[in-house]
């Protein structure tokens, strides 16, 4: 089989550009994961938040990379371990010229940031002054995590922004001193939610 | 005063084909050729880089070019059958400035952005067939999207697969005659920004810090 493949390439390669065709060979090659394997596991995404400029040689895509479980809808009892699409469109609103009035140079506060997206696009992009991402799941947390890290936003430094992630168990109140206490930074301006109630009926 | 960028041969039919070629600094170098050939070279620092004066028989008097900042390592495979020398890079330009049709540019970017973000195959918002079989679109795709030499993040290897096949089974659609040679309009669009110097390009790598693809042209010495 291997052999009629390499065959097929060597045929075809006189219009379609050899770079493409080894890519997909060694992709045909390597051992993929079957649909139902890939689709459990967790995949690097990136969204990109294009910024419009008048002068078009100049393009900044403004991107978030982040790992999640992409056709996961909800497993280990939790929906956060996937971008939902209220929050790209939040994010898209965010990243437009509007939305950035309103979010630079502010301290933000995530509920339910899942995959952490909205947060990091923040930080990474919108020059807030800070962000603490916050979400019920613990694991959903650590995933925010490693999403930061991904990002290089895991050192404040590096950004110029506070970067903190807390799990949060909604129901309690909170007081200023106790809030910049536990994240070091003042109390938020800024609340942002995207999709961050579901009911286990609607799943 | 030749620099030398070994290739080899791989069939003789094949007249002409781009190739990807990774250099030690993290810059792609894709360098047209008359023979499909694979080679890993290095770049050196661009202090290294010397003026020269010799140029193919291509490129204009007028313009500056510099000595080719190659050093040859081993060859990436080792399956072809014979080498030959090529020389002179005649014009090099970073990836954006290949693009001389901005609206194409956008829509590659579109694509590019939707496939990172892992959109389906079939709801990619597809260039249209006779664009995409150019060989400069599809080195740039392949730079921008496939490269996994390059690429940080690349998306989950089934999903690259499938994107790839539909790619491919589109290219061999729309390439309805093998014998064009899609080199040529390569060589227009690469024309147009010809007067970037290697120096500039180096220089624009050095400030920005990303990955730069560098697009040479070579000609055949031998």
């Amino acid at each position: 089989m291997l052999h009629a493949v390499a065959n097929t390439i060597l045929l075809r390669a006189q219009e379609i550009s050899d770079d493409l065709m080894s890519a997909m060979s060694s992709l045909l090659i390597s051992s993929v994961p079957s649909e139902a394997d890939s689709a459990q596991q967790q995949a690097y995404v990136t969204y990109s938040f294009p910024r419009h400029s008048t002068n078009d040689s100049i393009s900044d895509d403004r991107t978030v990379t982040l790992l999640e479980a992409r056709s996961v809808i909800s497993s280990s009892g939790t929906t956060g371990l996937r971008t939902w699409e209220a929050a790209l469109l939040l994010g898209s609103y965010l990243a437009s010229n509007d939305g950035q009035a309103v979010i630079r140079k502010t301290r933000v506060f995530e509920l339910g940031a899942g995959t952490g997206m909205l947060s990091i696009l923040c930080a990474k992009h919108l020059e807030i002054a800070g962000i603490v991402a916050t979400d019920g799941d613990e694991a959903v947390v650590d995933t925010i995590k490693t999403n930061f890290f991904l990002n290089g936003l895991d050192i404040d430094e590096s950004s110029g922004c506070i970067v903190r992630t807390a799990a949060l168990k909604w129901g309690r109140p909170v007081d200023a001193s106790t809030f910049a206490e536990d994240y070091g930074m003042g109390a938020p301006n800024v609340l942002l939610g995207a999709d961050v109630v579901s009911s286990s009926q609607s799943l | 005063m030749r620099a030398q960028l070994i290739c080899l041969d791989v069939l003789d039919r094949i007249r002409s084909c781009w190739l990807s070629i990774r250099c030690g600094v993290g810059c792609s170098v894709v360098v047209k050729t008359r023979k499909i050939a694979w080679v890993d070279v290095q770049m050196r620092s661009e202090a290294a880089w010397r003026p020269t004066s010799r140029l193919g028989k291509r490129n204009s008097k007028s313009i500056a070019s510099n000595k080719p900042p190659f050093n040859i390592t081993t060859p990436r495979r080792r399956m072809f059958l014979s080498s030959c020398h090529y020389s002179h890079i005649l014009m090099a330009t970073t990836t954006p400035l290949i693009m001389a049709d901005a609206a194409t540019t956008l829509q590659l970017q579109v694509l590019q952005r939707q496939y990172f973000q892992l959109v389906e195959p079939h709801q990619l918002r597809w260039l249209d067939d006779g664009t995409l079989k150019a060989s400069h679109i599809q080195a740039w795709m392949f730079a921008n999207m496939f490269d996994a030499d390059e690429i940080k993040s690349p998306p989950p290897d089934r999903y690259q697969l499938r994107v790839l096949k539909l790619l491919i089974s589109k290219l061999e659609r729309a390439i309805d005659d093998p014998e064009e040679d899609v080199g040529h309009s390569f060589l227009r669009h690469g024309f147009i920004a010809q007067s970037q110097s290697l120096h500039s390009i180096a220089s624009l790598h050095h400030q920005s810090g990303l990955d730069t693809v560098i697009h040479c042209y070579v000609a055949r010495s031998c």
